[in-house]
């Protein structure tokens, strides 16, 4: 008799869906309170008040297929398109950052097959990478959807902790519950990890903004003692220009992180200030990009024991340029992040 | 029900075509998901605080509906785990007989909940009346809200809000009950 029921059993768990197959407690409790089930009914059907094999055959037929038992597990979720809304957000999240990587990739390797001059040969792909990536990505999230997945079934339970960690001291805060997902938001910054970015920004920002009287003095010194040392001090002025975008962007995290995470239209406004020395920094690496004769280099000769301080040569030219395009390029990508930021903040909005 | 019909007449309807046969069994279906669920909630609460477990739900259902409402037995538990994830139901594990038995109880919100989809389906049900030629009464004793279908208890001395809407319901209460 036991055998007909651990039969039963076996079938109903290869067909579970894999969020209850692969969690032992939830797999033991749904199995076992069918078993249950099973010998009650057994014992109902028996004439003798205990359960016979018959009987017991009759109740697993009233409990109906392991399939139709397995399919209403799967009914799990709000239907939104074929993937479900409680997935839907990770979906995209998911869409967004494989993308982004794949365009940023196309992006570096069309500039190194640019300042390569094919050298290297040809890096570059096509764009179909991105439309394969978005058909493999939604396939897997429809058949997710399918099976009744929730994103917390992908979570461990110190990561769930967490989440609802967060999720209360969002709460505390007086944060609002997402319109999108019903859910409780999130604190959107550490502010004390912003006081220290901010804090270290602005001091080697500072550091950095005295850079060319150390290198001037430095110069002097090596000069002195009989070291080929020269710099084209115009590359000066950028450095302080760069210098002063770091201690603007160091006071902007230092203040974000004494708001808090409170007047979300004031960060906002900030990260749109952000965004402006990010264009600012991009454009002046481009136009010391367009004059690589003024960039400063240092070369050591162990062998010889000679030191040159100076700018680089010709030959490193095309190199240099294309390391600070590339910057210039990632620099402009991270604006990304701060757009999605500033709409994000707008769920934060009372 | 019509999955009960195992002979039927050669000429009938559902024997003469399967279609008919399957779209009446698809309609009854999905008719019986929802009542399934709310009657579920309803046996669940009528346990009380101590609660019931599956099979015993399945055996009330039965009885409460003249063995009209029948669902695949193995079927119940997805239901009472989604309504526990929705949570409108809770459980505690209790030793029977020295199996660990799983008794469900409804929750506060559960509660709310059930009688806001009692209101719902009690006024739905005698708005169509007519159209099927059936006499469908409400009780006397209980209120729905005009605003949200809530059922409330007119015996209950409570709040003068609607536990749903927040309506104010003082007034429709002192007239429901002179």
């Amino acid at each position: 008799m036991e055998y007909l029921v651990k039969d039963f059993l076996k079938e109903v768990k290869e067909k579970l869906p894999g969020w209850i197959r692969d969690n032992k407690a939830e797999r033991k409790g749904v199995l076992s309170e069918l078993e249950e089930h099973v010998w009650d009914k057994a014992e109902e059907l028996s004439e003798t008040g205990k359960p016979t094999e018959q009987s017991v055959r009759l109740a697993i037929s009233y409990m109906g297929s392991p399939s139709s038992i397995a399919r209403e597990y799967k009914k799990r979720g709000t239907p939104k398109y074929y993937i479900t809304e409680e997935l839907w957000p990770v979906y995209t999240k998911v869409l967004g950052i494989v993308c982004g990587i794949l365009i940023v990739l196309n992006i570096v390797l069309f500039v190194l097959n640019l300042v390569t001059a094919g050298l290297i040969g040809d890096l570059s792909f096509s764009f179909t990478s991105i439309f394969i990536a978005f058909t493999i990505i939604t396939v897997i999230f429809v058949a997710l959807s399918m099976e009744g997945y929730f994103p917390e079934d992908f979570a461990s339970p110190s990561e769930v902790r967490k989440k609802e960690k967060e999720m209360a001291k969002g709460a505390a805060l007086g944060l609002p519950v997402s319109s999108k997902t019903g859910e409780q938001l999130k604190p959107f910054i550490k502010p004390t990890g912003k006081i220290a970015e901010g804090i270290v920004g602005i001091v080697f920002s500072m550091i950095f903004f005295m850079a060319p009287i150390i290198i001037s003095n430095v110069i002097a010194e090596l000069t002195l003692r009989g070291v080929t040392a020269s710099i084209n001090t115009e590359i000066y002025l950028y450095i302080r220009i760069w210098a002063i975008i770091g201690i603007v962007e160091g006071g902007i995290n230092l203040s974000r992180g004494i708001i808090g995470n409170q007047q979300p239209a004031i960060h906002q406004g900030v990260l749109g200030v952000i965004m402006a020395t990010k264009i600012a920094n991009a454009i002046t690496m481009a136009f010391v990009a367009l004059r690589p004769e003024i960039i400063p280099w240092i070369a050591w000769f162990p062998d010889t024991g000679v030191l040159i301080i100076g700018t680089i040569t010709p030959e490193f030219y095309g190199l240099v340029q294309g390391i600070l395009l590339l910057i210039a390029i990632i620099v402009f990508l991270t604006l990304i992040e701060d757009v999605y930021w500033i709409a994000k903040l707008e769920r934060y909005k009372l | 029900m019509i999955k009960r019909i195992e002979n039927p007449g050669p000429k009938s309807l559902i024997a003469v075509d399967s279609k008919f046969k399957d779209y009446i069994e698809k309609f009854e279906s999905e008719i019986n998901r929802g009542i399934s669920t709310l009657c579920v909630l309803q046996i669940i609460k009528n346990s009380g605080e101590t609660g019931t477990y599956g099979y015993q739900i399945l055996k009330d259902l039965k009885d409460e509906t003249n063995n009209l409402l029948v669902i695949e037995e193995g079927t119940l538990y997805p239901l009472l785990r989604k309504l526990k994830d929705q949570e409108l139901i809770g459980f505690q594990s209790l030793e029977v007989d020295g199996r660990l038995r799983k008794n469900y109880f409804i929750t506060e919100n559960g509660r709310k909940v059930l009688n806001r989809m009692e209101g719902f389906y009690s006024i739905l049900t005698e708005a169509i009346s007519p159209l099927f030629d059936v006499n469908v009464k409400l009780m006397d004793r209980y209120l729905y809200c005009p605003d949200c279908a809530n059922k409330i208890d007119l015996s209950d001395k409570g709040s003068n809000y609607c536990e749903v809407c927040g309506k104010n319901i003082e007034e429709l209460k002192n007239r429901g009950m002179n």
